[in-house]
């Protein structure tokens, strides 16, 4: 098994971006050849399938009906609901501000340590396996206690409230991110790159934006769509601080408005199961990509 | 190590000082985010579980669950629900994973890991609430059973309780089990069962002495995985129950949110005593990783 | 009764065939190596022999019984796997003795077997070491102890020296043969490695596609090959094109010349043939008076030399005077010839030279290519061939 395996559990809020090793190896041995798959694997496969299925079907059952017939009106009625689309536009702006900052700082930081912070690798692998440990709960509790509306710097209440939000997800999506990006500088030789780039001239951020960033761009495209997914299904912090987030609005929804509301879970559904086939897609371009685990929500 | 010597030659030595003092200031976000959003409020924590939240008084009380955890229902509850969904999850998941690597078909094994990583994925409210869909009192998996004759309310189930809740937790501990435990299943030699086999050995002397031993370590590692999962779950029980059904995470937030039970203090230590579980969970984790990947790896 | 019989055994995995018409009989205390290319089927062979496959058709007979149906656990047979697969969560004495706690062994008497062995194969250093901590050779070592151990009628090796550093090799190879005769195991060795089935084997089975190609003792395989593929595969082979002239006498002719070669009997008048050589049996001719009569000579230009240790290597491109003759035959395209590398100097490349062709040595085949193509020595590989 190439790369480190999941030290941390995943809390069950992070998006479980759970890319298993895209390039598994192929039992390429003869008997293989020989045998169909066996019958107590069929079964299982098709009772898997029927339980993993059942919820969504469920679902859809429920959010396209009012009560007696089929009918999609549920879904426009929840797409169309206002409280959906400024929660919705909420957690993308959430989300791509996470993803900005986390990839902005995760990737010259790992770019450093792995070039010249060596000894601080340990702390840093530390740090960023810490979050894996505390789930969003206790996050949640920690940020409340410092920077709640009882506690010596009130941030919710204030104008940078944004900025708690953000640096909360920071700190949840780390783990993921870091380490996406920390295996893609481990498969290039940052060091004989960077300097054969500054032999030829480039001072450090040039180097950095003109030929470390481009050799890494696979894992910085699977450390954006994990910091991105995770913040797009997170609700934990969010509920806890009193952000408006989609994930938010749709537990609310569920109360008062139970059709639409289901509809919209299928709905996200959807958001999250396209965010992990994109994953899987570029896992499976980046040989020795192993399982980050984020955790399920 | 030094920065490349290329940048050094031009510099003198405070010139090359500075350029590593330029490198450190490049680490200073990081430093920043990381102080301000995770070691700050987890000192905030610490500090606050120690002192009484109204008086402000430096006290012990808060951690007097530590001496008798079990009598609280909360931990009652949370260690209940955990270890259920992990075995459920760890055995199923491990059926599963088993059933993957015995098919030996890359297409099978392509499709399947997708498709657990979409499973998994998929937690929290939404999971929640299609299980409300499927098993709730109107739900449509109950609805048929009632058509069918069975009911499964009247037998006393309810979605709102552990054992509710542990059906749905198994959702997604059911796959991460499988993706845990496909690395270890892939890395079973076949030579090994063969050269148990020709020596002799019938399937179960086989599994008995060499599969069982050999596995025995990565799935106590993933099951460590599933309870702590399980244990820290916030969002999937409190999308279902809103609170009803009492567990650690759903007390923590009823400590720092509820007017009656505001608490931060107590709040704090619970999270202390949460994040301790967590910790012996992973850290026992990755001694067992080490382990066994000594005779798993290729 | 031989110890191991395996009648006509086919196999085919869907439509590709892995082994076809597969007969032998292996006699009590043989070492009988199985040599091919890769995908040749003769691992494929093996495991149907030890019952992890099963044959579309054919019989395994072992000690006359018919164990085709058996499961592998009730043959009765020992086998060493590639990659040896000891079973890691086991010390060296508990994957020796695992056949024997299998068999319900008493442990008293599992102990004293298994410390025999272990001293046999100089392993009882290592008896409580665990896999991961032992070098290859004394994992492969432990390997074969843990086959031989249950005292198998038949011990089955699925190339038990690829995993195992080139140096390591030979000595293992050694020690295998001499165990094997010591223990008097019939012994059947899959491999891919030409020097060690010629080394230790007592009959050679050469496969190619599926099919056997021929049996024989190292000497028979590797100086009196009976087909193109064996001559090719094993060492270096030259063929020289020739034009039978009379199957009945022998009679082939070349450049003008005719010669008595064995194997002629079996082509026609007027076929094709092919000339097999040695490489280390062409002499370059100093003085051309040394040809005798009953010898053909070639010449051409060497076009590289290859330094290959105690020989060298001289690739020779025939020309085409040398070939000029009535009778329509294609050109050599390139001649290998091995002289002492001390000597080598005198030819070097540019050069021109005059080969003599020991046709006692020799023997034709036919040619099984396109008739009158432009044939050249095919099977002679300009690098050392594997294992050699």
């Amino acid at each position: 098994m190439s790369g480190t395996s999941i030290t941390g559990e995943a809390t069950e809020e992070t998006l479980p971006s759970i890319i298993v090793e895209a390039h598994a190896r192929k039992n390429r041995k003869r008997a293989n050849r020989s045998r169909g798959i066996p019958i107590w694997a069929l079964i299982v496969f098709a009772l898997s399938t029927v339980y993993f299925l059942l919820p969504l079907y469920a679902t859809a059952v429920f959010g396209f009906s009012n009560g007696r017939n089929f009918t999609l009106q549920p879904l426009w009625d929840g797409l169309g609901d206002e409280g959906f689309q400024t929660s919705l536009q909420l957690s993308l702006m959430y989300s791509f501000v996470t993803t900005v900052v986390a990839l902005a700082v995760a990737a010259p930081t790992a770019y450093l340590v792995e070039l010249r912070f060596q000894r601080l690798r340990s702390t840093i692998e530390f740090l960023t396996i810490l979050p894996f440990v505390i789930p969003p709960i206790i996050l949640a509790v920690g940020l409340e206690s410092m920077y709640g509306i009882n506690s010596p710097v009130n941030l919710i209440a204030s104008s940078w409230a944004p900025v708690l939000l953000v640096g909360g997800y920071f700190v949840l999506t780390l783990p993921f991110t870091f380490r996406a990006i920390d295996n893609a500088l481990r498969a290039v030789d940052v060091r004989t790159l960077t300097e054969a780039s500054a032999s030829l001239g480039a001072g450090p951020v040039r180097t950095f934006l003109r030929v470390i960033v481009p050799s890494i761009s696979l894992g910085l495209v699977s450390a954006a769509l994990l910091a991105f997914t995770t913040a797009m299904g997170e609700f934990t912090l969010a509920a806890l601080l009193g952000y408006p987030t989609f994930p938010v609005f749709l537990f609310n929804i569920n109360g008062y408005k139970p059709h639409p509301g289901e509809a919209l879970v299928l709905v996200s559904f959807l958001i999250t199961w396209a965010g992990v086939i994109a994953l899987v897609a570029v896992a499976r371009r980046t040989p020795g990509t192993q399982v980050v685990r984020g955790g399920p929500m | 190590m030094s920065s490349p010597a290329v940048w050094n030659i031009a510099g003198a030595p405070s010139a090359a000082r500075s350029r590593g003092g330029r490198a450190a200031l490049a680490l200073f976000p990081f430093a920043a985010l990381i102080t301000a959003f995770l070691l700050v409020p987890t000192a905030s924590l610490i500090w606050g579980s120690f002192h009484d939240s109204k008086t402000g008084a430096l006290t012990f009380a808060n951690y007097a669950y530590l001496s008798h955890p079990l009598d609280l229902v909360p931990f009652r509850n949370s260690l209940e629900l955990s270890l259920a969904s992990t075995i459920l999850g760890g055995i199923v998941g491990l059926l599963i994973a088993q059933a993957i690597v015995s098919s030996h078909n890359s297409i099978v094994q392509e499709i399947a890991t997708t498709f657990s990583s979409v499973a998994a994925n998929f937690a929290g409210v939404p999971l929640a609430f299609a299980f409300i869909a499927t098993l709730g009192a109107n739900g449509l998996l109950t609805r048929v059973l009632l058509g069918s004759g069975i009911d499964i309310y009247s037998g006393g189930f309810k979605l709102y309780s552990v054992l509710g809740l542990t059906v749905v937790y198994a959702y997604w501990e059911i796959p991460l089990m499988v993706l845990v435990m496909l690395p270890p299943l892939q890395a079973m030699k076949a030579s090994w069962r063969e050269a148990a086999e020709i020596l002799g050995a019938s399937r179960w002397q086989y599994l008995r002495s060499v599969a069982i031993p050999i596995l025995m370590t990565p799935i106590i590692s993933s099951l460590l995985l599933l309870y702590a999962n399980a244990f820290g779950a916030y969002a999937t029980a409190y999308g279902l129950t809103t609170g009803f059904v009492s567990l650690v995470p759903i007390q923590i937030s009823n400590l720092i949110n509820g007017d009656i039970t505001y608490d931060p203090g107590q709040a704090d230590a619970l999270a202390i005593g949460l994040a301790v579980i967590m910790a012996v969970c992973i850290g026992a984790r990755a001694l067992l990783e080490r382990r066994s990947s000594r005779w798993l790896s290729r | 009764m031989s110890r191991l019989e395996l009648i006509n055994v086919n196999k085919r995995f869907g439509d590709q065939v892995a082994v076809s018409d597969f007969s032998l009989a292996v006699e009590d205390g043989e070492l009988v190596s199985f040599l091919g290319p890769s995908g040749c089927g003769k691992t494929t062979t093996l495991r149907m022999t030890a019952g992890f496959e099963s044959p579309d058709a054919g019989a395994v007979i072992v000690d006359g019984r018919d164990v085709t149906d058996l499961p592998p656990n009730k043959r009765g047979m020992g086998m060493v796997f590639q990659g040896y697969a000891l079973f890691p969560n086991m010390t060296a004495v508990e994957n020796v003795e695992f056949g024997l706690a299998v068999r319900s062994v008493p442990v008293a008497e599992r102990r004293v077997r298994v410390a025999d062995l272990l001293e046999l194969f100089g392993l009882s250093q290592v008896g409580k070491s665990y896999p991961h901590q032992m070098s290859g050779g004394q994992q492969q070592r432990v390997a074969l102890a843990r086959a031989v151990a249950i005292q198998p009628g038949l011990l089955l090796l699925d190339e038990p020296l690829s995993a195992v550093d080139a140096k390591v090799r030979e000595e293992l190879r050694t020690e295998i043969r001499r165990m094997q005769v010591q223990l008097h195991i019939t012994t059947i060795l899959v491999t891919h490695d030409q020097s060690e089935a010629l080394s230790i084997s007592d009959r050679v089975v050469v496969m190619n596609r599926g099919a056997i190609e021929e049996v024989g003792t190292p000497t028979q395989i590797y100086a009196e090959p009976r087909s193109a593929f064996t001559a090719g595969f094993i060492g270096a082979m030259n063929e020289i094109p020739v034009r039978v002239v009379s199957a009945t006498q022998g009679l082939v002719q070349r450049g003008g010349r005719r010669v008595t070669v064995a194997g002629a009997a079996g082509l026609a008048d007027g076929q094709l043939g092919l000339l097999l050589v040695r490489p280390e049996l062409l002499e370059p001719l100093v003085d051309s008076s040394a040809v005798l009569n009953g010898d053909l000579t070639l010449t051409g230009r060497v076009e590289v030399q290859t330094f290959l240790g105690a020989t060298t290597r001289l690739l020779v491109r025939e020309s085409p005077s040398s070939i000029a003759d009535a009778s329509g035959l294609p050109a050599t395209r390139l001649l290998a010839v091995d002289v002492p590398s001390a000597s080598a100097g005198r030819w070097p490349a540019g050069s021109e030279l005059e080969v003599r062709i020991p046709v006692a040595a020799s023997r034709v085949i036919a040619d099984r290519s396109a008739a009158g193509a432009d044939r050249g020595a095919v099977s002679v590989p300009v690098a050392p061939p594997p294992g050699a």
